[in-house]
């Protein structure tokens, strides 16, 4: 290159290069250029550097030496490489301030370059020379821009370096920090003034050197980013350094200090940012975090950007160091400011500000929320939180603002930043326990109030639902232990009205979510679309479940009657459970609540326009897809099982099956519909409306419509007597228990009902009567089947009471004879769990009949007692624990028949019987000796049973009652005993005294020794009860201590 | 008076779209051949603004090291940048850092816009939620989609403002522009938006492990 021409037509084509935005002309200025750059060499290009001045031509020489470095520098002499590097550094030393900043960046680059070949083997002195102008206040800029571009370029990612060396790199680099903190943090002492650490929005510009302000800055810039790529300790960054760095924040808002500040605010920033921080740092974190809360609520005017940059450190000191420390430390101090910070931005700055002072209070309450510990210790900020969240949100004047807020995008869960601001709240409120106090209450409702609002505008999702549900069944709670007189009529009445019209609120918003879920079910069925429904549907479920709890509660608290929108609510309940129950797909969690729904409602509502009727003549027309929806998706193989979330389920659910339960449940809605008679009210609908309903009623109650006892019934008899391996199917005989229990629920209903009904039902379910004995038979050895038709029969019996003929019932009777014979027991109590179950529903069957039809059972009386006597009695007896367990419905038995059947009582039976009593009394469990013990107290009270029975009968009985004084083996009975002591010596005092007592003390052995001081006791004959009481427990009490003495 | 012409600096890996982003600007066409960019070129944008024309002279640099050309040389006197990198494919946004600390080093503290471009498609490999580069250098960050024509003003608009200080400009009139070839799931974009604006708050990453 013959150099002064050349290095004018270099200068010229650089200059027309980066003129020029022709892009033919520039790509072929480059090309020559690049062809300049080819054929230059070291000594040119330091040629350059030496003669010229402009800053192309600097960096064109630049670029030569880096291809020199980086392509072939092995090629160079160990010498030449050496002086390169002194010169390249004099250079920089010599020139720094007359460079372009470009040209020193390019020079720094070039230096570590060829450290980051050599060093630390062949350019062992790399860090010394930087340590060594760092210190020096004149080279300072440029060992810290050395020190930077080391740091950043040895530990990128991008060049291509063998991993090995890399990690070399990184590792040498790390030893050498101590060393370079330890010189940054002398520099930046000099130049920074001292002071507290105190963030400030309004601070004063220092009028010191701009040359200082960019050291400064860079020191600051190197600070961060070593922060940033490698890891804190605090052998390497020593305390007085942070402190050094932290207090840097102060120092001014504009220029190059500003710029400096804001530095020292990002080596804050990725401090936070660490997974692992030293603990010594943290106490130092804190208070600059206090103060820049402190410098946030404060100030009025600061800059935006400014501010905006604060929050976002407090944001991410708050979501990744807040929770090591807030377990440990008292970071009341800290909390306490957030509140305020939403304060003052509600009401000052921009709705960005605003959101992220909730932002950062959102996350500091979930912190606290995360951990139960946590919440009692800072009760006071949620407390506080809640006030002021909710005061934000129910703003009026920052509605507007809201609204933009709300119509931000959602995030991952489909939450705008208004859904988790609201959400918050509701946690702030719910958890801070401050619920009970009426401003909270009125706050809440008008959230609630807005809440529904806006999803009225934009239309409800599942989480808005749950979550204003959580906030209303808070207040609930609250208002279930509040009475009227307590709060005052007004308060209470008002936040009635308010509260029964949010539950409304939300139980639209719910059903909107299911017609749309539903809608979509049938498009694009999906597991997840049924479990969105499901979810629906137990917020429907707990919604109007609330809903009635608070109706009722209402009435009872207040006497008031129930709001009549409630019944529009309700029928629209209805068609939208009624459509998920016929859908094919739906699961049978979904079927399981929709069915509790109904029931609910119908038992509860009655329809005073029929507005559930269409619903309940669809459900009856309907009733085979129903029954094949629930076995359907009853079986194993079903798709869209999902589960039922949580619902609280009663005790008789766990035993039954699931499917039965759902049909039972049907089955009592429907019945309860047909059967409650419509509490219609004439002033309010005209005559005609009147009569058509009335109409309709009795077209509803007609034996066509209860079409459903048909078609049960024929399920009951498909099989016939036909095919018995059909009858030995699990499926069958569930199904046949599932139709049971069904029958059993509609028997119920009907119970409370007029006697057209009854009579009704009672002829629909005639073919059922008359096949079930045969079932019985058939199925006598399965448990199951046998208790849940035993069960059915009893409802029968209870409910149609004095709707049945009598033939019918002692028909009934016999055949339960017939089968329960002595054979039968005595196979049944060879498993005493099957025993029990079967036994009981039976004799609960024989208690009713003997107590309401007994004078019509004739001979079949003598069978029963037979049964007892000769049966039942001896087989309960020999087994212990059968015996416990049936002895209180045994008891009620023999009660009976003593009681309602003189024939029974007076005749060899009643003795019989009245042995099995005294059996009971000595047996040591507590059940049968009281069962027996009430039997004789009650029976002697009513029938005057011990003036029927001579001595000799009574006798025994005094002897098994003194027995159990003496032994104290039923001492919790003592009263009674002796009560019934007493009514047995009321009907001979004169034998009791004279003959019962001598004798029993003559026959027991052990008292017979002291019988002179025993019977001395006895010498006065005591009449009346309380004597009689006194007299009988001293005699116990010596009679104990003569035993014990013994 | 003469539009301001502004020196502004597109760089980013090789295949990131930055050709195809400029040239929807200047043509309105979606280019869907891929030619790599030979060193840089050069192309004029003219945008109308509530505060008079503005031009930037788009310096569209080569991704792709082996045609690099002059490279850094190309950011001399940058007044504004922007650093490209695809949202499917990882690496390019790995190197995000490299393309800055190039810039920084030449340009200095200029605006800079981070785009995350190729957002219409599906299958995105860099999540809203991994972005927070922009964070660490105070840089403006938009999704973008060249294709879908999403976003495809916000860089601009956020320079101008920037570079004439002026925080409430805006652009009159927007250039004219062939249909959307692609579109765009707003829905799903919205949600990514608030990722986006969420990751401001999240923690940085450790500078070499952003991924």
């Amino acid at each position: 290159m013959a150099e002064g021409a050349s290095l004018q037509d270099l200068e010229g084509l650089l200059q027309e290069f980066f003129v020029t935005i022709d892009n033919v002309k520039k790509r072929q200025l480059e090309q020559q250029i690049l062809t300049f750059q080819g054929q230059c060499s070291l000594s040119q290009a330091i040629f350059l550097f030496n003669n010229s001045k402009n800053s192309y031509l600097l960096w064109f020489a630049c670029s030569v030496i880096e291809i020199l470095i980086n392509k072939k520098w092995n090629t160079i002499s160990p010498q030449d490489q050496t002086a390169l590097r002194v010169f390249l550094i004099q250079y920089l030393i010599t020139n720094e301030k007359l460079l372009a900043p470009f040209v020193t960046n390019k020079i720094v680059r070039l230096i570590t370059d060829i450290a980051k070949i050599d060093w630390p083997h062949n350019y062992p002195d790399f860090f010394p020379h930087v340590y060594q102008l760092v210190q020096n206040h004149g080279s300072a800029k440029i060992g810290v821009s050395i020190a930077h571009s080391a740091v950043t370029d040895f530990i990128s990612t991008r060049e291509d370096m063998p991993i090995q060396r890399k990690i070399q790199l990184k590792e040498l680099l790390v030893r050498e920090l101590p060393t370079l903190f330890g010189d940054l943090h002398l520099q930046l002492q000099s130049l920074t003034p001292s002071g507290h650490l105190n963030v400030v929005l309004q601070r004063i510009v220092d009028a010191r050197d701009e040359s200082e302000a960019q050291l400064a800055s860079s020191i600051l810039e190197l600070y961060s980013q070593c922060f940033s790529s490698l890891p804190l300790s605090d052998s390497t960054l020593h305390i007085p350094s942070l402190q050094n760095i932290l207090r840097c924040v102060n120092l001014s808002n504009d220029g190059d200090w500003g710029i400096a500040a804001r530095h020292a605010m990002s080596c804050i920033n990725e401090i936070d940012s660490k997974n692992f921080v030293p603990p010594s740092f943290v106490p130092l974190l804190s208070a600059v975090h206090q103060s820049i809360y402190n410098a946030l609520t404060g100030a009025a005017d600061a800059e935006e950007d400014y501010v905006e940059k604060l929050f976002d450190y407090a944001y991410t000191f708050v979501e990744n160091q807040l929770h090591r420390i807030i377990g440990k430390e008292d970071v009341t101090p800290l909390l306490t400011l957030l509140p305020k910070l939403v304060f003052k931005y509600q009401s000052e700055g921009s709705i960005e500000m605003y959101t992220k002072s909730t932002d950062l209070c959102t996350c500091a309450v979930n912190l606290i929320l995360r951990n139960r510990n946590l919440v009692p210790r800072y009760k006071f900020i949620l407390e506080e939180m809640a006030v002021g969240m909710s005061n934000s949100l129910l703003n009026v004047n920052n509605a507007k603002s809201l609204n933009q807020y709300d119509n931000t995008a959602k995030d991952e869960d489909g939450l705008t930043e208004f859904d988790r601001l609201i959400s918050v709240t509701i946690e702030c409120i719910t958890r801070s326990g401050n619920v009970d106090r009426p401003s909270t209450t009125n706050r809440t409702v008008q959230l609630l109030e807005s809440c529904i609002h806006r999803m009225q505008g934009r239309g409800p999702s599942v989480d808005d639902v749950t979550t204003c549900l959580q906030l209303l069944e808070s207040q609930m709670e609250w208002l279930h232990f509040t009475s009227v007189e307590e709060e005052g009529v007004y308060f209470v009445e008002i936040s009635h009205k308010d509260i029964i019209r949010i539950g409304m609120g939300l139980v639209e918003m719910c059903l909107l979510l299911l017609s749309r879920g539903l809608e979509s079910a049938s498009a694009t069925p999906s597991l997840q679309i049924w479990r969105l429904n499901c979810k629906c549907l137990t917020l429907l479920w707990k919604l109007t479940d609330w809903l009635f709890e608070f109706q009722s509660w209402r009435e009872n608290a207040t006497g008031a009657e129930a709001y009549p929108q409630t019944q529009e609510i309700v029928g629209k309940v209805v068609v939208q459970v009624f459509s998920l129950i016929i859908h094919p797909a739906s699961s049978l969690a979904l079927l399981e609540l929709s069915a509790d729904i109904l029931r609910k409602v119908s038992s509860t509502f009655r329809h005073p326009s029929f507005s559930q009727a269409t619903v309940l003549g669809q459900m009856i027309s309907q009733w085979d897809v129903i029954q094949k929806n629930v076995i359907y998706n009853s079986s194993p193989s079903a798709v869209w099982d999902v589960d039922r979330g949580t619902v609280e389920n009663d005790g008789e659910s766990n035993q039954i099956p699931r499917p039965l339960r759902i049909m039972g449940t049907l089955y009592e809605s429907i019945s309860n519909w047909i059967c409650l008679p419509p509490t219609m009210n004439k002033t309010n609908n005209s005559s005609s409306q009147w009569d058509e309903a009335k109409n309709q009623y009795n077209s509803f109650m007609n034996a066509e419509n209860i079409g459903l006892v048909h078609r049960a019934t024929s399920l009951v008899q498909t099989p016939g007597f036909v095919d018995q391996h059909i009858y030995a199917e699990r499926e069958y005989i569930e199904r046949l228990q599932m139709v049971y229990v069904c029958f059993r629920y509609l028997v119920l209903s009907v119970g409370r009902e007029a006697k057209n009904c009854k009579g009704m039902l009672l002829s629909s379910l005639s073919q059922v009567l008359q096949y079930t004995p045969h079932l019985l038979r058939l199925y006598h050895a399965q448990p199951d089947l046998t208790s849940t038709i035993l069960q059915f029969y009893l409802a029968l019996f209870q409910s149609f009471k004095s709707n049945m003929e009598p033939q019918f019932v002692k028909d009934t009777l016999g055949m339960f004879l017939n089968i329960f014979d002595n054979e039968h027991i005595t196979l049944l109590s060879s498993n005493n769990k099957q025993a029990v179950q079967t036994l009981t529903r039976f004799l609960e069957i024989l208690c009713f009949m003997l107590e309401d039809s007994g004078n019509h059972l004739g001979d079949l009386l003598g069978q029963i007692v037979e049964l007892c006597c000769s049966t039942i009695g001896p087989v309960s007896q020999a087994t212990e624990d059968l015996f416990v367990h049936l002895s209180g419905i045994l008891f009620r038995v023999y009660y009976d028949l003593l009681l309602y059947h003189k024939s029974v009582s007076n005749g060899a039976h009643g003795s019989k019987l009245l042995e099995f009593h005294y059996f009971a009394l000595k047996q040591k469990h507590i059940q049968p000796f009281e069962c027996a013990l009430n039997n004789l107290i009650e029976l002697q009270e009513r029938q005057k049973l011990f003036k029927r029975m001579n001595e000799s009968l009574l006798y025994p009985l005094v002897t098994c009652l003194m027995d159990t004084i003496i032994e104290k083996s039923h001492d919790l009975q003592r009263d009674k005993i002796v009560t019934l002591l007493h009514q047995i010596a009321v009907t001979n005092f004169d034998a009791f005294y004279r003959q019962m007592i001598p004798q029993y003390l003559e026959e027991r052995p052990v008292l017979s020794a002291h019988r002179d001081v025993l019977l001395n006791h006895f010498a006065r004959h005591e009449q009346d009860l309380p004597s009689f009481t006194m007299q009988l427990n001293k005699f116990a009490s010596d009679a104990v201590y003569c035993m014990q003495q013994r | 008076m003469a539009a301001p012409n502004l020196k502004l600096v597109l760089v980013g890996d090789g295949g990131t779209g930055k050709t195809t982003f400029v040239k929807r600007h200047l043509t309105g066409e979606f280019e869907k051949k891929y030619i790599a960019t030979l060193g840089v070129e050069v192309h004029p944008l003219g945008f109308h603004t509530t505060r008079g024309p503005i031009t930037f002279n788009v310096w569209d640099t080569a991704g792709q090291e082996k045609f690099g050309g002059l490279r850094d040389a190309y950011y001399i006197q940058g007044q504004a940048a922007i650093i490209m990198f695809d949202v499917t494919a990882r690496m390019t946004y790995k190197n995000v850092p490299n393309w800055h600390r190039d810039l920084v080093r030449v340009c200095g503290e200029v605006p800079i816009v981070l785009c995350g471009n190729k957002v219409d498609v599906k299958d995105r490999k860099v999540k809203p939620k991994q972005i927070t580069f922009h964070r660490k250098k105070n840089l403006q960050y938009y999704d973008i989609s060249a294709k879908s024509n999403y976003n495809f003003e916000k860089p601009f608009l956020y320079l101008a403002r920037k570079l004439t200080g002026d925080a409430s400009l805006e652009l009159v009139a927007a250039p004219a522009l062939a249909p959307s070839e692609a579109t765009i799931d707003l829905n799903e974009q919205a949600k990514n938006e608030a990722i986006i604006a969420e990751s401001l708050n999240a923690p940085l990453p450790e500078e070499d492990d952003d991924l």
